[in-house]
């Protein structure tokens, strides 16, 4: 599977009409109800293929989120307790986290399959996992994986999620765009493992001695789908053959090798 | 409907449409929603309870040993997840604080002490079709030998509260399946769980074939009334799996109860179904409501289990049309190549088969 473009911001908190206004200048897609969470999650994955012309109708969209739609939920949890039990239909539907997908493809005018994963420790490494199990079913498989997490600095005591309470939190969305194409491509995903030991790993590298290792950092683990598709980014554009390790803890591993074209 | 697998096959076996009504008047007491019969303190402890009662139940039916639960790739299929549980969290913490929405991860992390953490599937009414089919497609590329995937939906305000807010709950609270007459959805919660391993362990164990996965970017909350994009989920997962219609048995149908979704999949059923088709059709929404993202392994584990016990239940409240011969109880040889349905909200549509036929 191989990457053919790529896309990421990371930024302080900001308002979705913040968002609103950018995403204009790459699309004409009207998202005047929905919620941050749709609109940064439609911005990068139209940015990430601002350059691409000839994308699949049967483009998939993987959105991977370690927090999902949390301020929607919180939209609604508070309008629902102020208004005598009442739920507004778009505040019901913007709680529905794979919204987004349903927005990229009417943005992208594709129909391939769009799925939002949640996971506590891997989103956006299990997406890419996800996109490229497909992938080798069909040799014309497309897709765009992103991670994508709004900052929860709204959320009450947000500081809770936080390994370091004092971290930022940040609005993120970081996209590849992935076929089986070898022609133009920015690099090849060569494999992707997860491992449940170090020695597992220790193993697995020491037969990979001709790559070199990259370990991601995340800033803040609540942009952790985030952080880690952007630090994969940052990597690609410094590394030729590399190995990227994902820690989550002390016994559980993700890698992913690369090689650059 | 019941607390376990074999209570609730009873009931199925039992029901049929002269007791349709008094059966509905039994369930629905509080509001008009098929609702877990069973008195918890809390929504949290109906939650947690209920999973895990679930969780331990299909272990021991795939006789998987306590030593192994740490290895199981775990997959969970919902639209709510723990919803139920934040908005009372919400309120005892006089709402200052929210819980994470992955906390069932967490959880069944620890309660089976897993070395990889759980994924949820996000995809509306597909939500645990898509983790059923994840699950099947890592085992078949050696990336696991065992998973549990699991589908979970719960009461809660804010699901209701939108699905009346958007006018799509039944009037008349009755379930028609793919009938003119249907006049909305009416909700339901379950849990259920099923085990995939790589080898069969049982001569009537079930095997997942293909799968097919498409987007329909008509609306948001409604499929293409035209039924394409339906049609070409079912008929592309025949075609992946070497089949064609008349190889099915039974189709088990989304049958939602919105019109526009139901004219939708009549629409792409009566496309598919030719006249040399024998496949009857069936619908296990009017036993236990529309259970949203979980509603793809709970009808597949109690459609499953009829068939193991000998019988295809009846399709309560259906009329056969010209095309579509709904299922009537019948005794059957506990074999069966069945199609399974799917389709919801943010366009997603998914078609897959399951067999224990040679």
């Amino acid at each position: 599977m191989y990457i053919h473009s790529t896309y990421k911001f990371i930024n302080k908190n900001e308002n979705a009409s913040y968002y609103k206004k950018l995403l204009k200048e790459v699309s004409s897609i009207n998202l005047r109800r929905s919620n941050k969470f749709d609109i940064i999650s439609v911005y990068g994955a139209c940015k990430c293929l601002e350059n691409i012309n000839n994308y699949s109708k049967d483009l998939n969209i993987y959105i991977a989120s370690k927090h999902g739609v949390i301020s929607g939920v919180l939209k609604i949890l508070e309008s629902f307790e102020a208004s005598d039990n009442i739920i507004m239909p778009f505040d019901f539907l913007n709680m529905n986290g794979n919204n987004a997908g349903f927005n990229i493809s009417q943005a992208l005018n594709t129909n391939g399959e769009s799925m939002l994963i949640n996971t506590n420790d891997f989103p956006f490494e299990q997406s890419i996992k996800y996109a490229f199990s497909k992938s080798k079913n069909n040799h014309l498989f497309e897709a765009i994986v992103g991670g994508v997490d709004e900052s929860l600095s709204n959320i009450p005591n947000y500081q809770e999620y936080l390994i370091n309470k004092s971290d930022t939190s940040y609005d993120g969305s970081s996209w590849l765009y992935l076929n089986n194409n070898r022609q133009n491509a920015i690099a090849k995903i060569e494999e992707i493992i997860e491992f449940i030991s170090q020695k597992e790993l220790n193993n697995y590298l020491k037969n990979n001695l001709n790559f070199e290792v990259i370990y991601s950092t995340s800033i803040a683990e609540l942009t952790y789908a985030t952080q880690n598709s952007s630090n994969l980014i940052d990597t690609l554009n410094s590394k030729q053959k590399f190995i990227y390790i994902t820690k989550y803890n002390d016994s559980h591993y993700f890698i992913i090798k690369i090689i650059n074209c | 409907m019941a607390n376990n697998k074999v209570d609730a096959i009873k009931k199925i076996e039992s029901l049929d449409n002269t007791n349709y009504d008094n059966y509905l008047k039994s369930v629905f007491k509080e509001k008009e929603f098929y609702f877990i019969n069973d008195n918890f303190k809390s929504k949290k402890e109906k939650f947690f309870t209920t999973i895990k009662n679930v969780v331990f139940d299909a272990l021991n039916d795939a006789n998987i040993k306590k030593e192994d639960y740490r290895t199981l790739s775990v997959y969970i299929g919902s639209t709510s997840v723990n919803i139920s549980v934040i908005q009372e969290e919400y309120k005892k913490n006089h709402k200052k604080n929210i819980v994470c929405n992955t906390m069932i991860i967490d959880y069944i992390t620890s309660l089976l002490n897993l070395e990889k953490s759980a994924i949820i599937f996000s995809t509306a009414c597909t939500s645990s079709a898509n983790a059923l089919i994840y699950a099947a497609d890592e085992i078949k590329q050696n990336n696991t030998s065992k998973a549990l995937v699991l589908g979970l939906e719960f009461f809660n305000d804010l699901t209701f509260g939108g699905f009346t807010s958007l006018m799509l709950l039944s009037p008349t609270s009755k379930y028609l399946p793919l009938s003119k007459d249907s006049d909305g959805l009416i909700l339901g919660e379950a849990c259920s769980a099923v085990v995939l391993e790589n080898k069969a362990k049982n001569l009537n164990d079930f095997y997942i074939l293909q799968s097919e996965n498409l987007f329909d970017n008509y609306s948001a909350t409604s499929s293409n009334p035209s039924g394409e994009v339906i049609y070409n989920t079912m008929f592309n997962s025949l075609k992946y799996s070497k089949l064609t219609i008349n190889d099915i048995d039974i189709i088990n149908t989304h049958s939602s109860g919105s019109p526009s979704s139901n004219e939708a999949e009549e629409n792409a059923l009566n496309q598919i179904i030719n006249s040399s088709t024998n496949a009857i059709v069936t619908s296990i929404k009017p036993f236990i409501g529309h259970t949203l993202g979980a509603c793809s392994v709970n009808e597949l584990v109690l459609l499953t289990s009829c068939i193991h016990s000998g019988f295809i239940p009846n399709t309560l409240g259906a009329k056969d049309t010209k095309k579509l011969k709904f299922s009537k109880y019948t005794k059957i040889d506990k074999r069966s190549t069945i199609l399974f349905t799917y389709n919801g909200f943010s366009g997603n549509n998914l078609s897959f088969i399951i067999s224990n036929k040679d």
